[in-house]
């Protein structure tokens, strides 16, 4: 591979069949890329589109964010974020539709917290919150009121 | 012909071997910092059930099993492993490769939970190239085509994740991503006491989206500027991300870490290994009568002492 003459004799150069194949590589790379651009969905990932903050919100709606809580024996309430159940917000936001249509899949939620905290206080029940915000064009104006969109009992 | 061999001589335009030594240390240590550290959140999904896994579509191709914790921790601590020793250089074929298989699992596991991140694509790339780019050591200036095409893969990875961002804009977004709501609601989820502030300045949220989208659908002129200007508008993106993590605290670090396939990366540690004047009167080899233009001479004639004519 890498013999002294090789090292001396200038730039290390591609034979035929390697350039060949990075061309191909390359092609093959570009097509799948714009093809999971223009048709693809998140399903596609590596290749799929890329879509974050892609999406928009009038400024007449309020904005929308969701969040998961479980409801403790000890009756205390609390919201699962990546450190106390290793639940992401955004993949709360991203089975939201799952959750309200079958709202025993937040069991799954119960399961992700009972994980980080064995031994500790159980879980009565889990709801997942839409927080909506309402906005005017200097930001959000403060005033915001909360839906529950699914809920399930332990 | 002659123009389809133009473009393939550019694809594989040589680089020193030094660029990819340094690349690949910066890529497999980003890697490290990432899985305990950046993304140490997929290690907390060993708690979760298997019902909230929703695989891939590659996930489904390559029949890969769901994520438990013995699965999650195993490729959580070979990866680290290799990573770090990926990042010498040495066997860079087979560290490389596995470097690769793990991170790309780690990805598949960290995005089957309903949340779907591009800002790694360009990182991938360099992943899935770099062990094809020869090896390397970090002062060897011999230009290597193989080395020229793993970068230059790399840098397409991060220009299409601008340029294809903005197209993804147009798709879901459509027209009224640049005049509606659009910052404001990143802001409204996780905004910064910056952002707080900014966006009462009337206009400037709509105003920064056309900016983002502008630059975006230029961003593959960096292919065609001198290196100069192109150190530059890479500059200008470190600075927009700066500017992004002080506002909405969204790092891109994985891309930020790719789009240093940009930099001339053998110079900046030449720079760096050249001794400061300080450090050579430290070290006793300079007289206070010798002027401090002389530093790079002093240190050729430090480095090569004996046999001053070898490099000739």
């Amino acid at each position: 591979m890498e013999t002294p003459a090789t090292r001396q004799a200038g730039p290390d150069r591609l034979s035929d069949r390697g350039r060949t194949a990075r061309l191909v590589a390359t092609a093959l790379g570009l097509l799948l890329l714009f093809g999971g651009t223009i048709f693809g969905t998140d399903d596609d990932f590596p290749f799929g589109p890329f879509r974050m903050f892609a999406t928009t919100n009038r400024w007449d709606e309020p904005i929308s964010i969701a969040r998961a809580e479980v409801l403790l024996d000890s009756g205390e309430r609390v919201e699962l974020t990546p450190a106390n159940s290793g639940v992401r917000r955004a993949e709360v936001e991203g089975q939201l539709e799952r959750f309200k249509a079958e709202p025993q899949r937040l069991a799954g939620l119960a399961d992700a917290w009972r994980a980080h905290h064995p031994g500790g206080s159980s879980v009565r029940s889990v709801a997942v919150y839409l927080r909506h915000h309402e906005l005017s064009r200097r930001g959000p104006t403060g005033h915001y009121y909360d839906e529950q969109v699914a809920t399930w009992d332990a | 012909m002659g123009r389809l061999s133009a473009a393939g001589d550019w694809l594989v335009a040589p680089v020193p071997r030094a660029r990819i030594a340094i690349f690949r240390t910066i890529v497999y240590l980003f890697v490290a910092l990432d899985v305990t550290v950046i993304t140490g959140w997929v290690r907390a999904h060993t708690g979760m059930p298997g019902d909230l896994y929703r695989p891939l579509l590659v996930a489904r191709l390559l029949h890969l099993p769901t994520p438990g914790r013995a699965l999650i921790l195993t490729v959580f601590w070979v990866l680290l492993a290799a990573a770090l020793a990926a990042a010498t250089g040495r066997a860079h074929r087979l560290l490389g490769w596995t470097v690769f298989a793990l991170y790309f699992e780690w990805m598949i596991i960290a995005m089957s939970y309903g949340k779907v991140d591009h800002d790694r694509f360009g990182l991938l790339v360099a992943l899935a190239v770099l062990p094809t780019a020869g090896a390397a050591r970090h002062t060897d200036q011999t230009l290597t085509e193989r080395g020229g095409w793993a970068l230059r893969m790399t840098q397409f990875g991060v220009v299409a994740t601008y340029f294809l961002a903005a197209w993804a804009k147009l798709r879901f977004g459509g027209p009224e991503w640049l005049t509606g709501a659009t910052l404001m609601r990143a802001v409204v989820r996780r905004g910064t006491f910056l952002a707080d502030l900014l966006v009462q300045v009337p206009y400037l949220m709509i105003l920064s989206q056309f900016g983002i989208m502008a630059f975006e659908l230029l961003s593959p002129v960096v292919f065609v500027l001198n290196e100069k200007w192109r150190v530059r508008l890479v500059a200008f993106w470190y600075a927009f991300h700066v500017m992004v993590f002080a506002t909405i605290t969204i790092s891109f670090a994985p891309h930020l870490a790719a789009m240093s396939s940009f930099l001339p990366l053998e110079r900046a540690l030449a720079r760096v290994r050249r001794p400061t004047w300080g450090m050579l009167r430290y070290a006793g080899v300079v007289s206070p009568g010798d002027a401090p233009e002389d530093r790079s001479s002093i240190w050729r004639r430090l480095r090569s002492p004996s046999t001053p004519s070898k490099r000739q």
